[in-house]
C-alpha cells in the first residue's frame, strides 16, 4: 500500500490542478493549476522509476549487487522541468498582455475571441 | 568522403538540426531585418531540397533510420538487452510525406513573409521562432522516440504559440495566444503522462519497440488509458471538433504566413494521432472501435466546422473553420481505413479511403494555405479582416484574386484542381464502408463551395469602393508565395495519379504496415503486428487516370472538356444579338421604371448573403453559438470531457468485443 502513495499523490495533484483549471477564473490561478498538473506529471515519472532499496543510478564507485533507480525517468523530468519553465513564463507573459489590454485577469470577462 | 547512402541516412536530423540551429543564432541579428529574415528563407529552401531529396531516398530505399550517438539502426540495441535505447529517426514513407507538406508550406511561408520586413519591427524574433516551429514539426514527423516526440511537440507549441501572439499591440493576440497556450500545455502534460505510462510499463521509449511490446502483451488497462489519452491530445491539436475552440482564434490572430505553419503543425499533430493508432496498437486493439471514434470526431469536424463558417464574417474566421472541416475528410478517410485494419476490407476499399485522406493531406495544406496567404494579402492591403467593409478589390488586386479562385475552387472539390482528386478518392472509398458518411461528405463539401462564394462576392466582386481607391495589388514576395503553392495545387490537381503512385501510396501502405515499422528498428517484428497490404491498381491504362476503388477520374480529359465546353459557350455567345451595344442605354438596368439605386448602396454586404439560409436554421445555430463561449475555462472542459469520453467508449465497447 505504502509504495502506491507517490501515485495517490499523483492522481491528488492532477485532480486539483485540474479543478484549477476548470473552475477557477483567475488566469493566473488557471497557471497555477497547470504547474501543479506538472508537476503532478513530473512526480509520476519518478515514481515510477523507483526501485525499493536501490541507489543513485551512478556507475563510477557503486557498490556490487546493489540496484540502482531508473536513471531514464530522471532525465525525462529534467526536460519537462525546462520545457514547464518555459510554457509557465510564456503563459505569464500572456496574461500580462491581457491585462495591459482588458484591465483584469477574470477569464469570463475575456472573451472578446468567440463563435 | 561520406558515401551517398550515409548522405541520406544524414538528411532527416539536417533538416530538423539546420534550422533549429538558425534559430538561436538569428536573435542576434537585431535590427538586421532584411539579413535575418533572408537566412531565414534560404534555410527555408535549403530544407525543402534536403526533405525532396530524402522523399527520393525513402522512396529507393525503404525506411531510413538514424540513430544518434551511433552509427547504424541495429546498433542502438545494446547485446544481451533486446532493447534499443538511443533515440533515433525513422523516416518511413508516411514520414517523409509529411516532411514534404511541412517543408513546402514552411519555404511559401517565409518568402511570402518577407513583404512583412517593412510593416514590422522585431523580424529576427519572428524569423526565429519560425524556423523553431520548420524544426519542431520536421523532428515530430520523423522521430521514432516518444518521448522525443513530446520534446518537438512542446517546442513546436511554444513556437506557434509566440508567433499568435506576434502582433501584440493588438488587443485580440494576447488573449488567442493564452488560450491556444492553456490548452496545449495541458495537452503535452497529458502526452507526458501517457509517455509516463509506456515506459512504467516497458522501460522503452522507441516507438517500434513499445508498438513490439503492445503487440505481446495485448491491451491491458494502462494501454487503454494511454491510448484514450493521445487520441485526445493528438485530436485537439488537429483542431477535431468539439474541442476545436482554440483553432479559429488562434488562426485569425495570427499573421497569414504563421497561419499556414499553424495549419501545418495541425496536420503533423493528425500524423502523430495516426502513427499512434496505426503503429503503435493496430491490431492489438479493437479497430472498430477506434476506427469509428476517429470517425466520429472527423464528422463532427467536418459538419460543424463548416456550419459555422458560413456566419462568419472575418475573412480569416471563416477560414479557420473551413481548416477544421477540411481536417475532418482526412479522419473520416484514415478513420475508416482504421476501422477495417485487419479484415479484408483493407485490401479493397479499406487502403483506397486512406490513399484518399493522406492525399487530402498534402492537397489541404497547399490550398488551406494558399487561401490564408490571399486572406492575408487583403488584409495586407485593406488593414481589416471584416468582409463587410470589403468589396470591389478585384479590380485592384488581380493576382490575389486568381490564387484565391484557385484555392477557393480547389478546396471546394471542384474537377479539375487537387481537392477533386482525393475528395473523390474518400467519397467513392468511405460509401463502400458506409454510404450515409459519404453523403455527409458531400454536403459539406456543398456548404463549402457557398461559404467561399460567399468570400468571393463580398471581397473581390461588388462596386469599386471609394477608400479602397488607392489600395494596390500586394509586394512581389507575397505574390511570389502564392504562386509557389497556386502552382502545385495545379500540378497535383492535372497528374493526380502520379502523385497518387509515388508520394500517397507509400505513405498509406507504411502506415499501416505495423511490421515493417518495428522490424526496421527491432530486426524482427512480432507474429501479431500487421503487416503491408498491396494498394491495388492505381494507373488506368490511359495516360493520366487516377482509379479510384470504384470508378476513375482523369484530369487531362476533365480539362479538354472544359476547354470544348468553354468554346461552345463562345459559340452561343457570339450567334447573340449583334445589335447590342456597350455604353448605351441597352445595358442599364431596367427596374419597372424606378431609378437604379446608387452601386454602393446595392453591394450585397457578407452578413447579408445568406440571411435566410442562416434565420430558417437559427434552432441549429442557437445552442451552437451559446457553446463558444470564448472562455479557456471552457475550452479545457470540453477537451477533458471528450478524453474521458473516448476512454469509456474505448473500456466499455473493446471489452465486450473481447479484446482485453
Amino acid at each position: 500500500m505504502i509504495e502506491n502513495l507517490p501515485f495517490l499523490m499523483v492522481a491528488l495533484f492532477i485532480a486539483i490542478g485540474l479543478y484549477a483549471v476548470l473552475f477557477k477564473t483567475n488566469l493566473i490561478k488557471i497557471v497555477m493549476g497547470i504547474s501543479i498538473i506538472e508537476s503532478a506529471v513530473n512526480l509520476f515519472l519518478i515514481a515510477g522509476g523507483y526501485i525499493k532499496g536501490g541507489i543513485a543510478p551512478i556507475y563510477t564507485s557503486a557498490p556490487e549487487g546493489e540496484s540502482m533507480v531508473l536513471p531514464t525517468p530522471q532525465a525525462l523530468t529534467l526536460t519537462a522541468i525546462v520545457i514547464g519553465l518555459a510554457t509557465t513564463a510564456l503563459l505569464l507573459s500572456f496574461v500580462v498582455l491581457i491585462y495591459r489590454h482588458y484591465g483584469t485577469v477574470d477569464s469570463r470577462k475575456i472573451r472578446g475571441l468567440r463563435e | 568522403m561520406i558515401t551517398t547512402e550515409e548522405f541520406q541516412t544524414l538528411l532527416a536530423p539536417l533538416a530538423v538540426l539546420i534550422p533549429l540551429f538558425i534559430a538561436f543564432v538569428l536573435p542576434f541579428l537585431k535590427k538586421n531585418d532584411r539579413l535575418s529574415h533572408g537566412i531565414a528563407t534560404a534555410v527555408a529552401v535549403i530544407v525543402e531540397a534536403l526533405v525532396v531529396y530524402l522523399v527520393y531516398s525513402v522512396w529507393d530505399r525503404g525506411t531510413i533510420i538514424y540513430v544518434f550517438g551511433q552509427k547504424g539502426a541495429t546498433t542502438s540495441i545494446p547485446p544481451g538487452t533486446g532493447v534499443p535505447v538511443r533515440i533515433m529517426f525513422e523516416v518511413d514513407a508516411m514520414s517523409s510525406f509529411m516532411g514534404l507538406t511541412v517543408a513546402t508550406v514552411a519555404m511559401g511561408a517565409s518568402i511570402y513573409s518577407l513583404a512583412f520586413i517593412k510593416k514590422h519591427s522585431g523580424i529576427e524574433k519572428y524569423s526565429s521562432a519560425m524556423m523553431l516551429m520548420l524544426a519542431g514539426m520536421l523532428g515530430l514527423v520523423f522521430t521514432g522516440d516518444i518521448f522525443n516526440l513530446f520534446v518537438f511537440f512542446e517546442i513546436l507549441s511554444i513556437a506557434s504559440c509566440a508567433l499568435v501572439a506576434f502582433r501584440t499591440k493588438r488587443w485580440e493576440s494576447g488573449e488567442a495566444a493564452f488560450k491556444y497556450m492553456v490548452i496545449s500545455t495541458l495537452g503535452g502534460l497529458f502526452l507526458l503522462f501517457a509517455v509516463g505510462i509506456y515506459y512504467i510499463q516497458y522501460g522503452v521509449l522507441n516507438i517500434a519497440a513499445i508498438a513490439s511490446y503492445i503487440s505481446f502483451t495485448g491491451m491491458t488497462r494502462l494501454n487503454m488509458i494511454a491510448l484514450a489519452i493521445l487520441i485526445g491530445v493528438f485530436a485537439m491539436k488537429a483542431g477535431g471538433v468539439p474541442m476545436h475552440f482554440w483553432t479559429p482564434d488562434a488562426y485569425a490572430v495570427a499573421p497569414a504566413p504563421i497561419t499556414i505553419m499553424l495549419k501545418t503543425a495541425s496536420l503533423t499533430y493528425l500524423y502523430a494521432l495516426f502513427r499512434t493508432t496505426f503503429t503503435l496498437y493496430s491490431i492489438s486493439v479493437d479497430v472498430r472501435t477506434v476506427g469509428w471514434i476517429i470517425i466520429i470526431i472527423g464528422l463532427l469536424s467536418m459538419f460543424i466546422g463548416v456550419t459555422m463558417a458560413i456566419p462568419q464574417h472575418d475573412v480569416k474566421r471563416l477560414m479557420a473553420y473551413h481548416a477544421i472541416s477540411q481536417t475532418g475528410y482526412m479522419m473520416l478517410g484514415v478513420g475508416v481505413g482504421m476501422a477495417t485494419l485487419g479484415t479484408a476490407a483493407i485490401n479493397t476499399y479499406g487502403i483506397k479511403a486512406m490513399e484518399g485522406g493522406i492525399f487530402h493531406i498534402i492537397n489541404n495544406a497547399m490550398y488551406k494555405g494558399l487561401l490564408f496567404l490571399t486572406a492575408g494579402a487583403l488584409f495586407y492591403a485593406t488593414g481589416t479582416r471584416d468582409l463587410n467593409k470589403m468589396g470591389g478589390l478585384a479590380r485592384r488586386m488581380p493576382v490575389t484574386t486568381i490564387c484565391f479562385m484557385i484555392g477557393a475552387l480547389a478546396i471546394a472539390g471542384i474537377p479539375p484542381f487537387n481537392g477533386y482528386a482525393s475528395k473523390l478518392l474518400i467519397y467513392e472509398s468511405v460509401y463502400e464502408f458506409n454510404p450515409y458518411l459519404a453523403i455527409i461528405a458531400m454536403l459539406v463539401s456543398i456548404l463549402t463551395l457557398a461559404s467561399f462564394v460567399k468570400v468571393f462576392h463580398s471581397a473581390f466582386l461588388g462596386p469599386d469602393l471609394p477608400k479602397y481607391r488607392k489600395v494596390k495589388e500586394v509586394p512581389t514576395s507575397m505574390r511570389v508565395g502564392m504562386g509557389v503553392l497556386s502552382g502545385i495545387i495545379i500540378a497535383f490537381g492535372l497528374v493526380p495519379h502520379l502523385v497518387v503512385k509515388y508520394l500517397v501510396e507509400p505513405a498509406a501502405i507504411a502506415l499501416v504496415d505495423q511490421a515493417g515499422y518495428i522490424s526496421a528498428v527491432m530486426g524482427a517484428a512480432p507474429p501479431g503486428a500487421h503487416t503491408a497490404v498491396s494498394g491495388g491498381a492505381i494507373e488506368g491504362s490511359f495516360y493520366g487516370t487516377l482509379l479510384t476503388s470504384s470508378g476513375n477520374w482523369n484530369a487531362i480529359i476533365g480539362v479538354i472538356v472544359l476547354v470544348v465546353a468553354f468554346f461552345f459557350a463562345k459559340l452561343i455567345y457570339s450567334m447573340g444579338n449583334p445589335a447590342y451595344n456597350k455604353g448605351t442605354e441597352q445595358v442599364k438596368p431596367f427596374i419597372s421604371g424606378w431609378k437604379e439605386s446608387s452601386k454602393s448602396a446595392s453591394h450585397v454586404r457578407a452578413s447579408n448573403i445568406y440571411w435566410g439560409f442562416l434565420s430558417s436554421l437559427s434552432r441549429y445555430y442557437r445552442p451552437l453559438r451559446r457553446t463558444h463561449t470564448g472562455i479557456v475555462n471552457d475550452y479545457v472542459s470540453w477537451y477533458i470531457l471528450v478524453t474521458a469520453l473516448i476512454l469509456i467508449v474505448l473500456t466499455t465497447l473493446s471489452f465486450r468485443g473481447g479484446v482485453i
